[in-house]
């Protein structure tokens, strides 16, 4: 049934080992998997099933051991450290568990840094900011300092950053796991809207059931493998957290 | 990245962390304050030194007492060998228009209850002739002065001023050590001239001062000519020779007691040896600029460590390698940079309020803005920062985005 349009994801027999001096760990036994243009999924599993590196992989933060990696209709597997960064800035956006936003630096200075490494003129950036700035609702914090928001509103300017670019993907690595549930609730509202609202692909990676019944399609991965892949019967919306809509 | 992000970029961090930036800085400002210091105060006295040579002209000889080679490798142990009756012998030549010499002794100088501590010239009486010095009041003293020993002198003007105040000095007795002599000229206000301040100095005939001081070597003969000054120099050198039994055809300049030098050599010598003065001190400024930049590149790794979440964060929005490289590179140099620019002006102001200082004790300084030593300051903290920047900045450019972000 998906056949008829290009994947954004196809992987095929992807491996990942890390080596140390002494032993090799291996996380991934040959993972293969396609994500259409604009689907919303979950990657699930306990800590040490690989969901993690599987996301840095798709992500061109990692690169495989064997295997290819087909990101729309493109082999990324062999592609260069300086490719891979293009691909992160253009094709890619994250939010990560830690927020990782930049200390003693302003929400739309965050939100621009992104735009530091692209061809976006000087001129234009303030004006892209300021837009992905209202589409996370952080308008009014504009010129605050990192440091002095809360947790929700540190994970929406990493989104806000995230969506500057206007990447195909967004990538988001726990993007509740450090914040209370009504806050991660919130977050989860607000990459739906995204979603619904622009149709962005999503893939996120979680271990919390609920916030994976946000999405449309869950990978459950255990021990390096795929061991099931199925389509969300009942999305949770924001309802269901109990926030007003 | 563009150059004005990297700039802003940079400049942003600095400021950041403002206290630990002023700290790293203050090394290489104070090796780039102390170069611009040491070539300032080296062009100006480079200047300073070739002025006053200039002022001895193109018809003049120097001859020196002592041989060449006792002035290039100077010891203690000086050879003297000018007498007066060398003077005389010169003066005899036709072709020599005026000869004038000095020794020098410190001694006391007294009249009116004023006693001064001053330089005494055992001179010649065409002292004036060949410096063209101008006398106010009086005379000069002259060679039949000189040959009968006389109990004259000749007072600088400020020493005039200073022990007779608005009286007129001429005709009035001062006392040399214990030996009263009649004051029979008063220089004109003159200045310094070779190092020495003129209007400080008196002049006694060589002879008497000689009887005086029991001194009877002259330091060096100043001769006057019309001649081509190496024609003069050959005639002179034969006739020195002849006079002191030095049998010398080769003209070996060790065998020589005298050495003669004209202005050219001169300005020649001394260009020599303040270069040389130069490259020591940059050397030893040098040495702290090294250490100012291994300052700098310890920082730079401190930082990096701290932040290689940030760097891990830039790579996961797209920075490349060399993205992170220039990042980290600009920083080290805007640090070193600023840190030149801030020597440079320290360094200046010190030198402008040294020249200052120097001026008062000996006038004709001038303080000059040395911009090649400035240029080099810029050029040389700029290439500190890249040099010493290089490898923290490498290692930040090589980490890999999945490791940094792990890391906070």
């Amino acid at each position: 049934m998906k056949s008829q349009r290009t994947p954004i994801i196809k992987t095929v027999e992807l491996t990942k080992e890390f080596r140390t001096d002494d032993f090799v760990t291996s996380v991934l036994h040959g993972v293969n998997c396609e994500i259409m243009p604009g689907e919303f999924v979950a990657i699930m599993g306990p800590s040490g099933s690989g969901k993690s590196t599987l996301m840095h992989i798709l992500g061109f933060l990692d690169t495989a051991t064997s295997g290819q990696y087909f990101f729309d209709g493109r082999d990324v597997s062999t592609l260069s450290e300086d490719e891979l960064a293009l691909m992160r800035g253009e094709q890619a956006g994250f939010i990560f568990q830690l927020f990782h936003l930049l200390p003693k630096m302003s929400v739309l200075e965050n939100v621009k840094v992104p735009l530091l490494y692209s061809n976006v003129p000087v001129a234009e950036r303030d004006a892209l900011a300021k837009k992905a700035i209202a589409e996370v609702g952080l308008t009014e914090r504009i010129g605050s300092l990192t440091h002095q928001l809360s947790g929700g509103e540190r994970q929406r300017v990493a989104i806000a950053r995230a969506l500057i670019r206007k990447p195909k993907v967004i990538f988001a690595d726990e993007p509740t796991g450090n914040l209370d549930s009504k806050t991660g609730a919130q977050v989860m509202a607000l990459l739906e809207d995204l979603h619904c609202k622009h149709g962005h692909t999503i893939v996120l990676v979680t271990h919390e059931t609920f916030t994976a019944e946000h999405t449309e399609r869950i990978i459950q991965l255990r021990d390096g493998v795929i061991v099931a892949d199925v389509p969300v019967a009942h999305r949770r919306t924001a309802k269901d957290d109990g926030l007003k809509k | 990245m563009t150059v004005k992000d990297l700039v802003a970029n940079s400049i942003n961090s600095l400021v950041r962390t403002r206290g630990r930036s002023m700290l790293t800085m203050l090394g290489i400002v104070m090796g780039i304050a102390s170069v611009i210091l040491i070539l300032s105060i080296g062009e100006s006295a480079q200047s300073f030194i070739l002025s006053e040579i200039s002022s001895f002209g193109s018809d003049k000889v120097i001859v020196h007492t002592g041989p060449r080679t006792q002035m290039e490798n100077s010891s203690p142990f000086v050879e003297w060998s000018l007498t007066v009756d060398d003077a005389r012998r010169i003066m005899k030549e036709p072709w020599v228009e005026a000869v004038s010499g000095q020794a020098f002794e410190g001694d006391q100088v007294s009249a009116r209850g004023v006693t001064r501590n001053v330089s005494i010239i055992g001179a010649l009486p065409d002292e004036i002739v060949v410096n063209d010095y101008r006398v106010a009041d009086g005379v000069f003293f002259s060679l039949a002065e000189l040959d009968s020993h006389a109990r004259v002198a000749v007072l600088g003007s400020e020493i005039a001023e200073d022990i007779f105040g608005q009286e007129r000095a001429v005709g009035k007795i001062v006392k040399v050590g214990d030996s009263p002599f009649r004051v029979v000229g008063v220089l004109d206000k003159i200045g310094s001239q070779f190092m020495m301040n003129v209007d400080e100095l008196v002049f006694l005939p060589a002879t008497a001062f000689a009887d005086l001081t029991r001194n009877k070597y002259f330091d060096y003969f100043m001769v006057k000519t019309a001649l081509p000054l190496d024609q003069a120099q050959r005639r002179l050198e034969e006739l020195l020779r002849d006079l002191h039994d030095i049998d010398n055809p080769e003209n070996d300049p060790a065998k020589d007691d005298f050495f003669i030098m004209t202005q050219a050599e001169a300005v020649k010598t001394i260009n020599q040896i303040t270069d040389a003065l130069r490259i020591l001190l940059i050397a030893i400024a040098a040495i702290s600029l090294v250490v100012g930049g291994i300052g700098i590149m310890n920082i730079m790794f401190v930082s990096v460590t701290e932040r290689i979440s940030e760097i891990g964060l830039r790579k996961a929005v797209g920075a490349r390698r060399r993205d992170v490289l220039a990042q980290f590179l600009a920083e080290a140099v805007a640090l070193t940079l600023g840190g030149g620019i801030l020597g440079i002006a320290i360094g200046l102001l010190l030198a402008w309020l040294a020249i200052n200082i120097i001026n008062g004790y000996l006038p004709g300084w001038e303080f000059i803005i040395s911009w090649q030593g400035a240029a080099l300051g810029a050029a040389v903290s700029t290439l500190i920062g890249l040099i010493f920047g290089f490898f923290p900045a490498r290692r930040a450019a090589r980490l890999q985005p999945i490791e940094a972000m792990r890391a906070e």
